[in-house]
């Protein structure tokens, strides 16, 4: 079963949803089930949306035609740099912490 | 019903927002159970997209129309000093000025204004209404001239308290009108403090 987002860098909606349209275009609907999927969390609807606006603003992601009535979203070039460096930062991050976890 | 409740929920957004996300939106709320959580959040995410909409006048407008009626009315029983008011009000114009600097990089002196003319709404029809006779003006101050009990206030909106209560009427009607001009110079003193924390952020973030 799924959680609830706690805070941290691994539940920021906007990391979660740039991680799911690294596979591929995704709807809105589709965003969440991926994200339950892959990251065993719970978003919701409101949070999902308003993230997706914050991420069309600062155009990380764009809107594709839509399919119906659902809109799909595409991870744009400027999201994919985003993305890389955020993940290698948590990399590095997760890397220094867990290498003095074992030293303790 | 769902679709109903649904349709109400996104109402709450704004509608900019709305004619972008509003149908897509629905679609994913009514594909989900509808529990206390997700109505909280989506509740939650409609008052942070209105936030970050509107206008900081307007934001701040409304909820003190509601705090200045209350304030009014409450004088009725306990008579309220000016001071306090027009102390209040000067903040609130410097910030909202700031405030609007700092979001839009414009307008903080125009933003003051409106402010200041929305807000004077509830002190306007109360100085009609006493222009008209519905409701007596008291003043409480170095210079009472009336002491008749049906509107014990000693409410001059905008630093007036000693001015006599057939003054007084006419000043409440005019007031938000003759303070345009301290209205803007407030928020331009607030968008110049913006502008200059703008640039510290900016410059920080570089």
């Amino acid at each position: 079963m799924s959680r609830k987002p706690q805070a941290g860098p691994a539940s920021d909606p906007e990391l979660l949803i740039l991680s799911s349209l690294a596979s591929g275009p995704k709807h809105g609907y589709a965003i969440l089930l991926d994200i339950e999927t892959f990251a065993d969390l719970t978003l919701g609807a409101g949070t999902l949306y308003t993230a997706i606006t914050r991420l069309v603003e600062k155009r990380w992601i764009a809107p594709q035609t839509p399919e119906g009535r659902q809109r799909p979203y595409r991870l744009t070039r400027a999201g994919r740099i985003v993305m890389r460096e955020q993940l290698t930062q948590m990399e590095r991050l997760a890397k220094a912490g867990l290498r003095r976890l074992r030293t303790i | 019903m769902k679709r109903q409740f649904v349709a109400a929920l996104v109402h709450l957004y704004p509608r900019a927002w709305r004619e972008e996300y509003g149908q897509e939106f629905a679609d994913v709320l009514a594909s989900r159970p509808l529990t206390c959580a997700e109505v909280w959040n989506v509740l939650a995410n409609a008052l942070s997209q209105q936030v970050r909409t509107r206008e900081p006048w307007l934001l701040v407008g409304w909820p003190l129309i509601v705090a200045l009626s209350v304030y009014l009315v409450s004088a009725m029983w306990t008579p309220r000093s000016a001071h306090f008011a027009h102390k209040g009000l000067t903040v609130i114009l410097f910030c909202v000025g700031l405030w609007t600097k700092m979001r839009d990089g414009s307008g903080s002196g125009n933003a003051a204004i409106k402010l200041n003319l929305l807000i004077g709404l509830p002190v306007i029809v109360l100085g009609l209404l006493a222009g008209m006779g519905a409701v007596r003006l008291v003043l409480s101050g170095s210079d009472t001239v009336d002491t008749g009990p049906d509107w014990r206030i000693s409410l001059a909106f905008y630093g007036s308290t000693n001015a006599r209560v057939s003054q007084l009427k006419g000043q409440m009607i005019f007031a938000p009108l003759f303070a345009i001009v301290p209205a803007y110079v407030l928020g331009c003193c607030g968008g110049l403090v913006g502008r200059l924390l703008k640039a510290g952020y900016d410059k920080q973030a570089r």
